[in-house]
């Protein structure tokens, strides 16, 4: 029963702020840029088909998928990003948490209920403008390889929203934290020591190696970019929700 | 309200499936170059085709050539034994044939599926008969945009009827 209740209110404080934070025109934005980019990531050209292995081609459309998901990769984190930070600066700075908090609603239940909420539209749009693409356009993707690639996107999401929700909830001002995030995701392009926040390269390594598209990979490479971006996430989750926990909101 | 914002929701991915097919519709080439020199096997080459609009362009020199656009159907009327490709029978099911052809230029309006290039020798004036084949793109997906659109008049009947409904709802209640 206690269990039932808490998932009732779960799912009503999510869609409370689902409200709140997903208007219709942020929304519409959402799902018109991230599938539009990701759609278009995957050319409209002649893909070859061997005639006597189906496998190489499989091969080659995976091939091609990884590309446009490292691709599009780069506007998906910018948007949510961009996301991710609107929502937390509005419900600090317009009183909405303070509100919030005077109804009985825990605060970890607000922090869990918040985080579903800024990350599930957006990576719901990416993976289904992916999902399309590869089992439409490109075809011969099979479950698995699918599910591969939830797993990775779900990451990569997670990763992304826990670093934008760190500073958000240390900085309290949207351009400022916006401005912030923005030039530590374009960082690895100049230093490529920190190419495990990179998005693309993270695409690169762990879908290589989850698909085998090659056959000598470097397989300590693609788990050490997996498990550094799980920890990371973690962490910085974690204290986020510390941080969140012993925030004074007056 | 439910179906409404559902319907807004496949209004916006048809808007985004037909904005990223304007972007993806640009002319896009491909050249392959074959050299020929048995007359008894047959040359392939396979590829997986937008369904829009080529441009098949054939330029034959030092004979003159055969040349079979098939599907996987057609695939299966071939002999393989190792590289050596040959036909089974006399009869082979394809989408279009070229008889002695030197140069060809044709345009056709093609599916989202996979399709093969077969081409056999006919006569020989040299040593190699050299194929230059040149495949252009040109035109949008087709049944993207039909799947857009699709999106798009089920999202706005969504809306009509989400509106009309709660109307109903007020006047009943």
């Amino acid at each position: 029963m206690p269990l039932k209740n808490s998932i009732k209110s779960t799912i009503n404080v999510v869609s409370f702020e689902a409200n709140i934070a997903w208007d219709r025109s942020i929304l519409w934005l959402n799902i018109i840029l991230i599938a539009t980019f990701s759609l278009f990531c995957y050319k409209s050209q002649l893909y070859s088909e061997n005639p006597y292995s189906s496998d190489i081609g499989r091969r080659e459309n995976l091939y091609v998928m990884k590309e446009a998901i490292g691709l599009s990769s780069n506007i998906y984190v910018l948007i949510l990003t961009i996301t991710c930070v609107l929502t937390w600066t509005r419900i600090l700075n317009r009183g909405i948490l303070k509100t919030l908090l005077s109804l009985p609603i825990s605060r970890k239940t607000f922090f869990i209920c918040n985080i579903l909420n800024i990350f599930i539209p957006p990576f719901i749009i990416f993976l289904s403008s992916h999902i399309f693409a590869g089992t439409y356009i490109l075809n011969h993707i099979s479950v698995n390889d699918l599910l591969l690639l939830v797993l990775l996107v779900l990451l990569q999401t997670l990763f992304t929203v826990s670093i934008a929700t760190f500073t958000s909830l240390i900085l309290k001002n949207g351009i400022i934290t916006l401005f912030l995030l923005l030039s530590i995701f374009t960082l690895p392009s100049q230093f490529p020591e920190l190419k495990y926040i990179d998005s693309r390269s993270f695409y690169e390594k762990a879908l290589t190696y989850m698909w085998s598209l090659e056959r000598h990979i470097p397989y300590i490479d693609a788990i050490k970019f997996i498990g550094i971006t799980l920890s990371l996430m973690l962490l910085i989750l974690m204290l986020s929700y510390i941080y969140f926990l012993k925030m004074d909101i007056d | 309200m439910r179906y409404q914002i559902i319907g807004e929701i496949l209004m916006a991915f048809g808007i985004a499936i037909l904005i990223s097919n304007l972007f993806r519709a640009n002319n896009w080439s491909q050249v392959y170059d074959m050299f020929l020199n048995d007359p008894d096997k047959i040359y392939i080459e396979g590829f997986k085709s937008p369904p829009r609009n080529l441009k098949l362009e054939v330029i034959v020199k030092g004979g003159s050539i055969d040349l079979y656009l098939v599907d996987r159907r057609g695939i299966e009327d071939l002999e393989f034994s190792g590289l050596n490709i040959k036909l089974k029978n006399k009869n082979i099911s394809y989408i279009k044939y070229y008889h002695n052809i030197t140069y060809l230029c044709d345009v056709l309006s093609m599916e989202r599926k996979c399709y093969f290039i077969l081409v056999k020798i006919l006569k020989m004036k040299e040593n190699n008969v050299i194929v230059n084949i040149r495949i252009t793109l040109y035109g949008f997906d087709r049944d993207l945009i039909y799947i857009g659109l699709s999106l798009i008049l089920i999202g706005i009947s969504l809306i009509i009827v989400a509106k009309r409904f709660d109307k109903m709802m007020i006047k009943i209640f």
